[in-house]
């Protein structure tokens, strides 16, 4: 099991904006993510919203996170995926799938508004594909940390 | 196991109305859920209260999303039963059994006020049935991000 965290810029005030996602460019190593986390460091604007989307091109992110060996939970090995932590503001944004995966979280305009989501059963991420915390409303989401957790060998 | 997200519309403040429903309308699939979740976009009314009931007829629903194979957690199959999430507000309501399952939510009148419920053991859907997060209370349920996650194969 890998975890990892990183922060992310104010997006633009844009409908379907990435705030973050977690890519997998490997070419046959599926990941399941299990958790994800994402807690706002600025108070934002009433109506910031998000929920998840597939993503199947990378777009260009605003930087990255590379998990390592020290993500693993026994500290064992690095992922095989190779996945990488993507954080807005992306200058390109992902290419995102139409439909659309809950919840949807409605955030309150205050700062340390978050959640902390265990999904059930997990969602698979295929190879050369991606999972997007994408914008609901067109509001400037701001900054936040953010967080997956995923398994590689279930 | 599937998810699905989509945003209601504000109901018209009589009780009993439905405020989304996930609606099975294949023969003889069954469907159980397992968890839902209802972020409210605005503050909304003081005493906003809903609860589950099942229901026997679908009405007309405000807007309704139609999950596919992206909303299958391992991308695998799009949802055999045809599950369909039917969002308000309804121009027709839906036909509800008089049992009122639990839990009753009482959200909080501000923005982001929300929910995530996962359901001790599910709740299954017979064919041709549907499941609906129905009003308690007189009011007018503000705009809504609605979830449901479900499974198709036990």
């Amino acid at each position: 099991m890998y975890t990892v965290r990183g922060r992310t810029v104010a997006t633009a005030a844009t409908l379907d904006h990435a705030i973050c996602g977690l890519w997998n460019p490997h070419t046959t190593q599926r990941i399941k993510v299990i958790n994800f986390t994402v807690f706002k460091t600025g108070a934002g604007t009433a109506g910031d919203a998000f929920r998840l989307k597939r993503s199947t091109a990378r777009g260009t992110q605003g930087s990255a996170v590379t998990p390592d060996i020290d993500n693993h939970s026994e500290r064992a090995v690095g992922p095989v995926s190779g996945a990488l932590l993507d954080l807005a503001a992306y200058s390109v944004q992902p290419t995102l799938d139409a439909s659309e995966l809950g919840p949807e979280f409605v955030a309150a305009a205050f700062v340390a508004a978050g959640i902390v989501y265990a999904i059930p059963g997990g969602v698979v991420i295929p190879p050369g594909t991606g999972l997007v915390l994408a914008q609901t409303a067109a509001t400037i989401w701001p900054i936040s940390g953010v967080s997956f957790t995923w398994l590689e060998d279930w | 196991m599937y998810t699905v997200r989509g945003r209601s519309a504000a109901t018209v403040g009589t009780s009993n109305h439905a405020i989304a429903q996930l609606w099975n309308p294949h023969a003889t699939q069954r469907i159980r859920v397992v968890q839902f979740g209802v972020f409210k976009t605005a503050a909304g009314g003081v005493t906003d209260a809903f609860r589950l009931k099942r229901s026997t007829a679908r009405g007309t629903p405000g807007s309704t999303v139609t999950p596919d194979i992206d909303n299958h957690s391992e991308r695998a199959i799009a949802p055999v039963s045809g599950a369909l999430l039917d969002l308000a507000a309804f121009s027709v309501q839906p036909t509800l059994a008089a049992a009122e399952l639990g839990p009753e939510v009482q959200p909080g009148n501000i923005q982001g006020a929300c929910l995530l419920y996962e359901m001790p053991g599910g709740i299954v859907i017979p064919p041709g049935r549907g499941l609906v997060i129905s009003q308690i209370t007189g009011t007018i349920y503000p705009v809504s991000g609605i979830s449901f996650i479900w499974t198709e194969d036990e």
